[in-house]
């Protein structure tokens, strides 16, 4: 029953009351300002909590790839919503220690996701997996340059929000 | 202008070659422009300096690995297995984008760049087979000395490769700045170019404004030149017409005398050779006269004098006219003629009388004049034209000589005959069927001609003519001359004249007529004779001595009255309608173009001596029923068949009259009962009809004095009716209708 309502809630895009306790491995953990921490002030995510958010596909080519490839996954703004993250810096952080600093603006205005699934396969992680944040190059031409390149951070792990 | 041929070619090949030029120019910038903006593209930069991040990268997890492995082969407690295993994940994933597609392309020529992917993927394969994972650290810890053996093989190569990578960069960055100064240098030598270009158009577009300038001042002194010639055209014009006019004056002036003389001599006891003389004499008098009336005409449509003046006129009469006119001629030369007229033409039809006699007369006397034998034919039909609207054709047809093609090309032009030898035979100016042609182009209308060599021709003039109603009877007579009603009262008349032949023809005419001139040479004379004596009439020539007519005239006018009042009348050979006007601008009452001849004098003193005698007597009993002079002076210049038909038109217009005189009694009005009575009156009068002339003009006095004794009225309209219905019976009793 309350499976069902979070659900709903996500959805309707509408900020969760409570985000769940993650029961599998922790993939994903987001800090700063949140609504809805769920283990010391941090909101952690398993990939059965991300895979339970709305998904998302495209299919793009990007500089790491010689072909286009489709990407599937929650997006950003969703996963943001769901640990009700507030501010206006998204920092980005993977396992090898790569940090970027991404905009929340750019969560809102473009259809980022948190890439959970390359071709429908979980990514490993010496495939740049098992989570990457992708941004929608082929519809939005602006987006093909260095800045959004960088922001697209692989192997992600962390999300610190400023 | 044929030099500047080959110039303007040599022009048009520069032009060319520029316009090539410019085009090949910008064709290069644009290129140079697409080659930049793949340049910049963002992707491929991006994949470059990504190989070049992504060998550092992979230096530095390789050294990261390495550093961990230590850690954990000596035990360190602080090492979790699990992390040892996500670096090694995550160095993996570092020798992928290595060994990548576009990472081979680059760095294809490097000597170590395969060898140390190849030892990479060695060891990867080595370790994978382990597994190197969290479990093997934590069961086999003193076997990570082998894997930390293994990759200090590959830490030299991996150095190398690293630095490789900084050597790249440099290399990249170099052979870009290097292409982007290229680029630059072309496109500065291309803008350069561009420059020239343009430069070089503007000034063929300012020799080019320079030239049309120069043209344009060329085409404003062509133009002045034109104007001045025109002027010069149109003096030379003016000073034609001002030599025709007097010439035409000067000739006129004796033409006169000359005609008047011989009417005079004929009257005269002569013998059988002396009249044939005197006629041969006065035919060519007449044939003078009428190459001078043909010259006037040609001078006055050359002036745009023509005027064409429609009126109402009777085609049968017309046509019977004609008749007579040429039947003389043709009957001398023995051949037939036939006049024709076709069904279903309107009776009376709107067009200038004068003008359509002269051209039927001209065309009729051609046919005669050029025919030998056979006959000689005027048919008159009614016609639809191409746009369907009605017209008259006249046809004039003739068996004479005809005329070959290029003879009829050139026939309707001034001067031309048939041809040289022709014109000496025949005679003549060669301006009748110029003036023909014109008068009938001035009607609306056009002559064409069909002829052949020997056969004879045809001419036939087309006129739009519009059908009319009959006039009122006064006018019905226009075709031909009107004559005086009454007999002539004695007029004292001044006359003024510097030609001693016209004084004298004026002199025995005035006479013979009954009255009484008085002969003076200049109008400065006539001005001093009308102060000393009483005139009822001044006969003035415009062009005399010492003042001329115009001025005389206006003095005259200044004179107290009643002397200011007298007659005047212009006499002149100078038949503008300029000096028409002139004269009666200058006060005086009508004009008479000279030569007169006596029936025309006789007949305008006739309508002068009315005039005064209705002025002095306004009730003029009616003498006899019938004015036999006056039906005598028309006896004179109308053939009996004529005049009888004359008459017959009278009685046909009676109903009429009666109508309109029952009508207006009726209605009361003295207007309409004027108008009716004065109608009348001329009508009557003109054909001498004294029985009805008299009553009329009774009426048309009382009427006119606005009289309100309407009973009086009723009397005389009643005794005027009377004499109308009794009309038949008179002009029968007096044989008048044959």
């Amino acid at each position: 029953m309350r499976r069902a309502l979070l659900t709903l809630a996500a959805s309707l895009c509408l900020p969760a009351w409570a985000l769940d306790a993650p029961s599998g491995p922790v993939v994903l953990s987001i800090a700063g300002t949140l609504q809805q921490p769920n283990r010391d002030g941090r909101a952690l995510f398993d990939m059965a909590m991300l895979e339970r958010l709305p998904q998302h596909s495209f299919t793009t080519k990007t500089p790491w790839y010689p072909a286009a490839h489709k990407f599937t996954g929650p997006l950003l703004r969703d996963v943001l919503a769901a640990a009700g993250a507030q501010g206006k810096q998204i920092e980005a952080i993977a396992l090898n220690d790569y940090r970027v600093s991404i905009p929340m603006d750019d969560a809102k205005r473009y259809a980022v996701i948190v890439a959970r699934l390359m071709d429908e396969q979980p990514m490993s992680l010496r495939d740049k997996g098992p989570l990457f944040i992708i941004y929608p190059f082929d519809v939005e031409p602006v987006l093909r340059n260095s800045i959004y390149y960088s922001r697209s951070a692989w192997q992600l792990k962390a999300l610190e929000v400023r | 202008m044929k030099a500047a041929t080959p110039q303007r070619r040599r022009w048009r090949l520069l032009l060319a070659a520029m316009g090539g030029l410019l085009a090949l120019a910008f064709a290069a910038v644009g290129l140079l422009q697409t080659r930049q903006y793949e340049l910049l593209n963002a992707t491929h930069r991006y994949q470059d300096d990504y190989l070049v991040w992504s060998l550092f990268q992979y230096e530095v997890e390789f050294l990261r690995l390495r550093l961990l492995l230590e850690q954990a082969a000596s035990a360190a407690p602080t090492v979790d297995p699990e992390q040892v295993e996500q670096r090694y994940e995550i160095f993996v994933s570092r020798l992928k984008l290595i060994e990548g597609e576009h990472a081979t392309k680059v760095l294809a020529n490097h000597p170590h760049y395969r060898a140390t992917v190849e030892h990479s993927l060695q060891f990867v394969d080595w370790a994978d087979k382990l597994p190197l994972n969290a479990r093997y650290v934590r069961e086999h810890g003193e076997q990570l000395r082998e894997v930390q053996a293994r990759m200090e093989l590959l830490a030299a190569p991996i150095r190398e490769l690293s630095l490789t990578a900084s050597h790249h960069v440099a290399a990249q960055v170099t052979e870009r700045n290097q292409m982007v100064q290229d680029q630059s240098r072309l496109s500065l030598w291309l803008t350069l170019l561009q420059c020239g270009l343009t430069l070089g158009f503007a000034w063929v577009i300012v020799r080019q404004f320079r030239r049309l300038d120069h043209y344009a001042h060329e085409q404003e002194t062509l133009a002045e030149h034109l104007q001045s010639a025109q002027r010069q055209a149109e003096a030379g014009s003016r000073a034609k017409s001002a030599f025709l006019a007097n010439m035409s004056h000067e000739l006129r002036t004796p033409m006169h005398g000359l005609l008047g003389m011989l009417g005079l001599l004929r009257d005269s006891p002569l013998s059988a050779p002396q009249q044939a003389h005197l006629q041969a004499a006065q035919d060519s008098a007449k044939h003078l006269l009428a190459v001078l009336n043909d010259i006037l005409d040609v001078s006055k449509m050359e002036a745009g004098e023509l005027s064409i003046q429609p009126e109402p006129i009777r085609l049968a009469a017309l046509l019977r006219e004609l008749e007579e006119l040429s039947a003389p001629q043709a009957r001398a030369k023995g051949l037939e003629l036939t006049l024709q007229i076709g069904a279903e033409l309107p009776d009376w039809v709107l067009a200038d009388p004068t003008r359509l006699r002269q051209i039927l007369l001209n065309l009729l006397s051609n046919a005669i004049k050029f025919s030998e034998r056979g006959r000689v034919g005027l048919r008159l039909s009614r016609e639809v034209d191409a746009l369907g609207l009605e017209l008259l054709r006249f046809e004039v047809s003739d068996t004479g000589i005809g005329m070959d093609v290029g003879t009829q090309a050139r026939l309707f032009q001034r001067f031309s005959q048939g041809d040289a030898k022709r014109s000496r035979r025949f005679g003549g100016a060669g301006l009748g069927l110029e003036i023909s042609r014109n008068l009938a182009r001035a009607m609306g209308g056009d002559i064409h001609v069909s002829s052949s060599l020997g056969l004879g021709s045809v001419f036939t003039l087309e006129l739009r003519l519009p059908a009319c109603a009959a006039p009122a009877p006064t006018s019905a007579t226009t075709a031909v001359p009107t004559q005086p009603a009454q007999a002539p009262r004695p007029l004292h008349i001044l006359v003024s004249e510097d030609n001693a032949t016209n004084r004298a023809f004026l002199e025995a005419v005035l006479s013979r007529l009954g009255h009484r001139a008085e002969f003076c040479e200049n109008g400065f004379d006539a001005l001093q004779q009308l102060r000393a004596q009483d005139f009822d009439l001044v006969l003035m020539d415009l062009h005399t001595p010492m003042m001329d007519g115009f001025q005389a005239a206006r003095l005259m006018r200044g004179l107290p009255a009643p002397k200011c009042n007298v007659r005047i009348v212009a006499l002149s050979a100078d038949a503008f309608a300029e000096s028409r006007e002139r004269a009666i601008a200058s006060g005086m009452d009508g004009f008479l173009a000279k030569p007169v001849s006596m029936e025309a004098l006789a007949r305008f003193l006739g309508d002068a001596a009315g005039d005064a005698a209705a002025d002095a007597q306004p009730a003029d009993p009616a003498g006899a029923d019938i004015d036999m002079a006056a039906i005598g002076t028309l006896r004179q210049s109308l053939s009996d068949a004529t005049l009888q038909h004359l008459f017959r038109t009278f009685l046909g217009s009676v109903p009429k009259f009666e109508a309109a005189l029952h009508a207006a009694l009726e209605s009361g009005s003295a207007e309409a009962l004027y108008q009716s009575a004065h109608s009348i009156k001329g009508a009557a009068a003109n054909l001498g009809l004294r029985f009805a002339a008299a009553p009329a003009l009774a009426l048309e006095l009382a009427a006119k004095q606005g009289a309100t004794d309407q009973a009086g009225l009723r009397r005389l309209t009643e005794a005027l009716l009377q004499q109308l219905t009794a009309s038949a019976a008179t002009l029968q009793r007096h044989q008048l209708l044959g």
